[in-house]
């Protein structure tokens, strides 16, 4: 028996005040999948990452992602939500912690405490006790990819993945993506850049005024 | 029923906000000095008239906390970016626990800006001083809970809309009236040494519904607001 897909799009639409910004998403990830996205601004690339992610909800058609759908309770939800990683336009972290804190903090509620590894992992650990704010943009980005380090997510999200990084840590982002697809996950990358991504990628999806369709490679 | 692991997520949040904000130094460095002069605008104003200024210190001292430290408590739901939120959620932090955590930053917080305002009033407008500091202590805890937790709730309630910074203070004071008033005549009984139970009872019974109403709401407001 085929094993069963990690997300499944029919009729997905999404609209918030007023306007629609995805509509009739019809979209299968399957295990193995690494997904490029392209297309232009505003066309409903990062909404469509979000609803990958369960961070927003549909507002039309059915979906299942990692087994979710509309009626999965609270509890299952939030432990579903914790096979999915999402990496976005803008680094999560906390301007105040020191990288190190960055790191631990969502080291522990994944239930690890080990930040030392992933930090020198992404060449992190000379500069760890620096206060996030005082960090350039590619240093948050690598205390992303330094949580990334830490667990293999079987939905990896990836908006332009490889923004602000130098070329000692992009490779980085190459080997998280094949550790998630050949761990029997799946990994979507958004990027205007698919002359980077292609090397990775599987499948490629382009999103143009809030339509999705699949491009042939 | 919320097992060991909700605690310690509790505790974790706990610390993570402590921390963002004390190194920020709002608190203490800006808002606790503007806060005690704000205090002292007031004997300023109306002169030497010290049976007055006893009669209107306590109020004045709850005042101030409210405004000031409704200042501190919604200071996250402007600085918690949308990416920050979405790690926390995908990392399996269990909204009442962030819920309970933040609350408890915020009473830190606020009870610590207490404790720097009471003297403050007790020397402009009470100079008879205060013997039952015990008194004072309890229902400093349990007001700058209450606050904590309507802050914490509010904030949680309008993180995401652009006018938060406009809308929270304006959700939050009204139904911060009845600890305003609970705190105001609890002090003012503890300075008239008379006793102050009803009101600290009062008090404890706002903090419970607050966390029952915060713990129950805080999964569907995060996913609401997003």
């Amino acid at each position: 028996m085929a094993p069963s897909p990690l997300v499944r799009f029919v009729d997905v639409g999404f609209a918030t005040s007023g306007s629609v910004i995805l509509h009739r998403v019809d979209l299968t990830i399957e295990q193995g999948d690494v997904i490029g996205v392209t297309g232009p601004n505003g066309a409903g690339k990062t909404t469509l990452l979000r609803l990958l992610a369960t961070l927003n909800r549909p507002t039309s058609g059915t979906y299942s992602v990692l087994g979710m759908t509309m009626d999965t309770s609270p509890e299952d939800l939030a432990s579903a939500r914790r096979q999915i990683a999402l990496v976005g336009h803008f680094p999560a972290v906390w301007p105040e912690l020191t990288l190190r804190e960055n790191v631990e903090l969502v080291a522990r509620l994944r239930g690890d405490s080990q930040a030392d590894g992933p930090l020198r992992m992404v060449g992190l650990d000379s500069v760890a006790r620096w206060k996030a704010a005082n960090t350039s943009l590619g240093m948050q980005r690598r205390v992303e990819f330094a949580r990334m380090l830490m667990w293999t997510p079987q939905l990896l999200l990836l908006d332009e993945p490889h923004a602000g990084l130098d070329r000692a840590t992009a490779p980085l982002v190459d080997e998280v993506v094949k550790r998630v697809s050949g761990a029997g996950g799946a990994a979507v990358l958004v990027s205007h850049d698919p002359e980077r991504t292609a090397p990775l990628v599987t499948r490629r999806l382009v999103v143009k005024a809030g339509t999705v369709s699949e491009e042939d490679r | 029923m919320k097992g060991p692991r909700f605690w310690q997520q509790v505790g974790w949040a706990l610390r993570k906000d402590l921390r963002v904000e004390l190194r920020g130094g709002e608190t203490l460095g800006a808002v606790a000095p503007f806060a005690a002069l704000a205090l002292l605008v007031a004997p300023l104003a109306l002169g030497t008239d010290t049976a007055l200024l006893r009669r209107i210190g306590p109020g004045m001292l709850w005042f101030v906390v409210l405004l000031f430290g409704m200042t501190v408590t919604l200071r996250p739901a402007s600085m918690e970016t949308r990416a920050v939120r979405d790690l926390l959620t995908l990392s399996g932090l269990d909204p009442a626990a962030g819920f309970v955590g933040g609350s408890l930053a915020s009473t830190v917080l606020l009870f610590g800006l207490t404790m720097i305002l009471t003297p403050v009033m007790i020397v402009l407008y009470a100079p008879a001083g205060i013997t039952d500091w015990w008194w004072l202590l309890a229902l400093a805890a349990a007001g700058a809970l209450a606050l904590g937790l309507l802050g914490t709730l509010i904030r949680t309630l309008v993180t995401g809309l652009r006018a938060r910074t406009s809308l929270a203070p304006l959700l939050a004071v009204p139904p911060a009236l009845p600890v305003l008033l609970a705190t105001t005549q609890g002090t003012e009984s503890v300075i008239a040494r008379r006793s102050s139970i009803s009101w600290l009872l009062l008090l404890v019974a706002m903090d419970l519904a607050l966390v029952v109403v915060g713990v129950l709401l805080a999964g569907r407001l995060d996913d609401t607001t997003r």
